[in-house]
């Protein structure tokens, strides 16, 4: 007896977990019209606890969909609009010297910058020089801030959502690799449909879909729902087959295909087999399902790997895309699966 | 989903036990599809054998059949290894399962967690069993038009190529393109009753003794045609009949003749037989039938040409009709065996040319026999 009730409680979590996430992706699709599969994966990846790097072109809602979020999931949002001039302090905060005014005493006090919050903003982080960019390296990793000697932890969950424009060269800073791997998903924004523009006309030409948002998902609920992902299995099958797909990226490896080692300089490292994994742990629960399957790493493993992978010089030349290459890679990986 | 989790206390199992019969019975219908599969294959490939080694036999040269057999059924062989060896793992079952039954990795973390010894994960464990479990149940209706192998069409075209083959096989062979009747049933009475094929008599013969015949024959006194065959122990050469009749009309006429003379068996050809070296005045006796034929304007030129040897190895091996021991100072055998030669002594040079030529050399006698 004591076995059924414990079965029907893991099932009824699942099952709610499911439930208030879709609940959340469609209030969300709602505002942001015919980006659902933007909305599907920025979900997973923060529900996996990563932070998303989103490109697209000016226009397309990029801030508008992290706005929207913010007010869904009652987190205090900090925007920080990078430019050129912006410092890492005007990011992670400073000593200021401070004088109280009624004794006269002069004290050394931390002023915490924007980081010091659970949805953090990077517009056009691009435009930011490679110091200042830097500056978030800690803070995404360890989800701590080191200032003047001193280490201060940042409030969980702490998740960090930058855009960027792809086709803005001039005054930008292409994000070092270290910093991109920091990212657990790189989305792309698409241009919407016809359908799309058409709906998104009627939903927010006159008014702000965004102001009548309600909070969904409480930070306790969120901290719950992040660790019940913990609990879904993944099976020595599905980790090898997640293994592979690395290795499958690496050009130099013995375990490669033709196309990696044409056109890949350097693959993905071992965090991104952490991405991978947590992200497709998140889908699995959003199917409603207590394990991981191959079919979960197939579909996060783009978003996951694009941004982790460096091509050579030919590839470049050729123009060919990360994606393309990515693709072919993960078709093979799946064909080449035992029992496929 | 009800009736699944009714079933599941009807049946009153385990998850665990449920999900490993599933998987086994899974795995055997997988590798009855496999066996069946590789058995088909082989079984194609064996008929393919058989009528590739039976057209040899036909129309090449002649095939021992039960090497031929050993060799089609090694394919057969190897085919049952191959099912054997391909036989599925259990991991290898889940992985099908989930794929056949869209499972999502389902039953492959089942199988795993039931093989683990590790403690973590008990959360989740119960759970996703008993999930396995019931999908079990429900796929379990679903595995009777689980994906059995069917013979296709192939098999009973390999079934009638195997038949054909071996009807390929049991003929004479190339045997055929050298009357030997008349050869096997002469020395059958003439010379040697324990032998039955003719052919080896002579492949033995020549082996032996060096055999020379040489057929002189002038056409119309225009040319001096003569005609040499010789066989040097083992060491065989041939050379072009025609190779001095260039032009393409007398080459259509040789052609004619050739259709003409191809079921000519023997001429009458006493006319030669004085010049067969090594072969008695006996040869006048023997019993060659006559034919006309159409020849005409037939012009020879003088050609040398060698038996091939390939085909004689004999000498005390069992199976072949006789040894040298046998008839070296054996003169009764010897006499009988000059009368067999002398009478098939055109069969037994003319087996080492090709058909062409040997439908020449009959042409050409019978020309020459017409002419007398």
């Amino acid at each position: 007896m004591r076995i059924v009730e414990s079965l029907n409680l893991i099932e009824n979590r699942i099952v709610c977990f499911q439930q208030d996430i879709g609940l959340l992706k469609k209030k969300l699709a709602e505002v942001i019209v015919g980006q659902d599969q933007v909305i599907n994966d920025l979900v997973i990846a923060l529900f996996a606890d990563g932070h998303v790097l989103l490109e697209g072109l000016p226009g397309l809602g990029k801030t508008h969909l992290v706005k929207a979020l913010a007010r869904s999931i009652d987190l205090p949002l900090s925007r920080i609009q990078c430019t050129p001039d912006l410092m890492p302090a005007d990011i992670t905060g400073s000593e200021v010297l401070l004088k109280n005014h009624e004794d006269g005493e002069v004290r050394i006090d931390f002023r915490q910058g924007p980081v010091f919050t659970s949805l953090l903003l990077v517009d056009e982080i691009n435009r930011a020089t490679p110091k200042t960019q830097s500056a978030l390296l800690e803070a995404m990793q360890e989800h701590q801030v080191t200032c003047a000697g001193e280490t201060y932890a940042l409030p969980s969950p702490f998740w960090v959502i930058a855009t960027q424009n792809p086709i803005e060269l001039e005054g930008t800073f292409p994000l070092p690799e270290a910093q991109l791997d920091r990212f657990l998903f790189k989305i792309i924004i698409d241009f919407p449909s016809v359908d799309s523009l058409m709906e998104m006309i009627s939903v927010s030409l006159d008014n702000e879909p965004a102001d009548h948002l309600f909070t969904i998902l409480t930070r306790s609920r969120i901290k719950q729902m992040m660790e019940e992902a913990q609990n879904v299995l993944i099976s020595d099958t599905v980790r090898r087959a997640a293994i592979t797909l690395i290795l499958a990226t690496h050009g130099n490896l013995e375990k490669q295909s033709d196309i990696a080692r044409k056109h890949i300089r350097y693959g993905v490292s071992p965090r991104g087999l952490h991405a991978i994994l947590k992200a497709a742990r998140i889908r699995a629960l959003c199917e409603g399902r207590g394990h991981v399957s191959i079919d979960d790493l197939q579909q996060v493993a783009l978003l996951a790997l694009r941004h982790r992978i460096l091509l050579n010089m030919d590839s470049e030349l050729d123009n060919i895309s990360v994606d393309e290459i990515l693709q072919k890679i993960i078709s093979l990986w799946r064909k080449n699966l035992p029992g496929s | 989903m009800e009736d699944s989790k009714s079933m599941v206390n009807m049946l009153a199992l385990s998850n665990e036990i449920l999900i490993k019969q599933f998987v086994k019975q899974v795995r055997n219908i997988i590798w009855w599809n496999i066996f069946g599969h590789y058995i088909d294959r082989s079984f194609q490939f064996f008929a393919g054998i058989m009528l590739f080694l039976g057209m040899i036999n036909l129309f090449l040269f002649p095939l021992s059949i039960e090497y031929c057999l050993i060799v089609a059924l090694c394919c057969l062989f190897f085919g049952l290894i191959f099912s054997v060896k391909k036989r599925p793992t259990i991991i290898e079952t889940a992985h099908h399962i989930d794929k056949q039954f869209n499972g999502q990795s389902l039953m492959i973390t089942a199988i795993e967690l039931l093989s683990s010894t590790g403690k973590e994960e008990q959360q989740f464990r119960q759970w996703l069993l008993h999930q396995a479990g019931l999908a079990c149940i429900k796929w379990k209706f679903q595995t009777k038009n689980f994906n059995r192998y069917r013979p296709n069409n192939l098999t009973a075209l390999a079934g009638g190529t195997v038949l054909m083959g071996f009807f390929f096989m049991l003929q004479p062979g190339s045997r055929l393109l050298v009357n030997t009747t008349a050869l096997s049933s002469a020395v059958q009475k003439k010379a040697v009753s324990k032998t039955t094929d003719s052919s080896s008599l002579f492949t033995s013969l020549r082996e032996e003794s060096r055999v020379s015949v040489k057929a002189e024959v002038s056409n119309s006194g225009k040319n001096n045609n003569s005609f040499t065959v010789a066989n040097k122990q083992g060491t065989t050469k041939k050379k072009n009949i025609l190779e001095t009749n260039k032009s393409k009309d007398k080459l259509n006429e040789v052609n004619q003749l050739n259709a003409n003379t191809q079921n000519i068996p023997v001429g009458s050809r006493q006319d030669y037989r004085h010049n067969i070296d090594g072969i008695g005045s006996q040869a006048d006796n023997a019993p060659f039938s006559t034919k006309d034929n159409e020849i005409t304007n037939l012009r020879l030129k003088p050609v040398k040409m060698e038996l091939p040897s390939n085909d004689v190895t004999h000498s005390n091996k069992p199976g072949l009709p006789f040894s040298k021991q046998d008839y070296v100072g054996n003169q009764e055998f010897t006499h009988s065996v000059l009368n067999a030669r002398k009478q098939n002594i055109t069969m037994s040079f003319r087996s080492g040319f090709s058909s062409s030529q040997q439908q020449y050399i009959s042409a050409y006698f019978n020309k020459r026999h017409e002419q007398k």
